[in-house]
């Protein structure tokens, strides 16, 4: 899974992931309520962009990291039976 | 690492962008007095207390708004809806997952870079700052949009955003949202008959363009204030 065809962002608090392959690109963006990544090709726009500053480029660990802040976070918040 | 390394380093990074040696002592200032954007502020409370807030807020930043123009001159707006539109904030919300900072903003247009970093301290003494960002010495990565960005304390802990632009670079504003907009939505999404792998193809080539185009004009506009800037001092 990890190597140079992959690339790791934070847009916001939003992990995303950038796979390239054969020249093709694809966008995932981890989907904390669906706790899964799911393909997003809009985030490319974000992350080429940027115009507010949210962006950051981060290493493997850090995105992990993220995702996993985010699963806990959302089984924290959500309702209980 | 020590102050006077990292400043030498910081000081070199900015001449390596192009900033001019006349300006350099007020961007190790800014840099190393004020918290780094990246360090992450919060808005608080959730996305619909923010809202409220900013709507409450909105006269009262219109009118700091008004004395930071006194102080900086050039030309300091808002936006004309006032706050950010309902719709925006919450696509944004959705995108981030994070409660928008630029629920109200505003943005100063200089005409030189030594009004963009007087305006720097105009901001400090209008505002409390929260966080910042100094995208002429480190610009955005893809494009190289330079701006200077705050955050701001607009009241009560809501925060709110204002940039600092060079007017050359403002210019491009509008129209280089437009490329965004294509980047993010490309035309042939929707083009009945086309082969998928072809309409693939297309929008990336579309879209490598328009990253080519859009970092060609930002250079350019780079180019030309640098050039207006030597005539200036």
């Amino acid at each position: 899974m990890v190597g140079q065809a992959q690339e790791f962002y934070l847009v916001g608090r939003v992990p995303v992931r950038v796979q390239r392959q054969s020249g093709a690109m694809v966008v995932y963006a981890f989907n904390r309520y669906l706790n899964r990544e799911e393909s997003r090709p809009e985030y490319w726009s974000e992350i080429t962009f940027d115009r507010g500053g949210l962006v950051r480029h981060v290493h493997h660990k850090e995105y992990q990291q993220a995702v996993r802040d985010l699963k806990a976070e959302t089984v924290r918040e959500a309702p209980r039976p | 690492m020590s102050r006077r390394l990292a400043r030498k380093r910081y000081e070199a990074t900015a001449l390596g962008n192009g900033i001019p040696k006349e300006v350099l002592g007020e961007c190790w200032r800014l840099y190393s007095s004020l918290n780094p954007i990246e360090e992450g502020p919060k808005q608080a409370g959730d996305l619909a207390h923010a809202y409220r807030n900013a709507r409450r807020l909105a006269p009262a930043f219109e009118a700091s708004l008004a004395g930071l123009q006194g102080l900086a001159h050039g030309r300091c707006e808002s936006r004309p809806t006032g706050v950010k539109p309902l719709e925006r904030m919450v696509e944004k919300y959705l995108l981030h997952d994070l409660v928008p900072l630029d629920i109200l903003a505003c943005k100063c247009v200089q005409p030189t870079l030594r009004d963009v970093y007087s305006t720097a301290a105009a901001v400090e003494r209008t505002f409390q700052v929260v966080a910042f960002k100094d995208r002429f010495v480190e610009p955005q990565g893809t494009t190289g949009y330079r701006d200077l960005q705050f955050v701001v304390d607009a009241g009560g802990g809501h925060l709110a955003e204002v940039k600092v632009v060079h007017e050359i670079l403002d210019a491009l504003d509008e129209f280089e949202h437009k490329l965004y907009e294509i980047h993010r939505a490309p035309p042939f999404n929707s083009s009945p008959g086309t082969r998928d792998d072809l309409r693939e193809e297309l929008a990336t080539l579309v879209n490598e363009g328009i990253v080519r185009l859009s970092r060609e004009l930002y250079n350019e506009a780079w180019r030309r204030v640098l050039s207006h800037e030597s005539s200036a001092w």
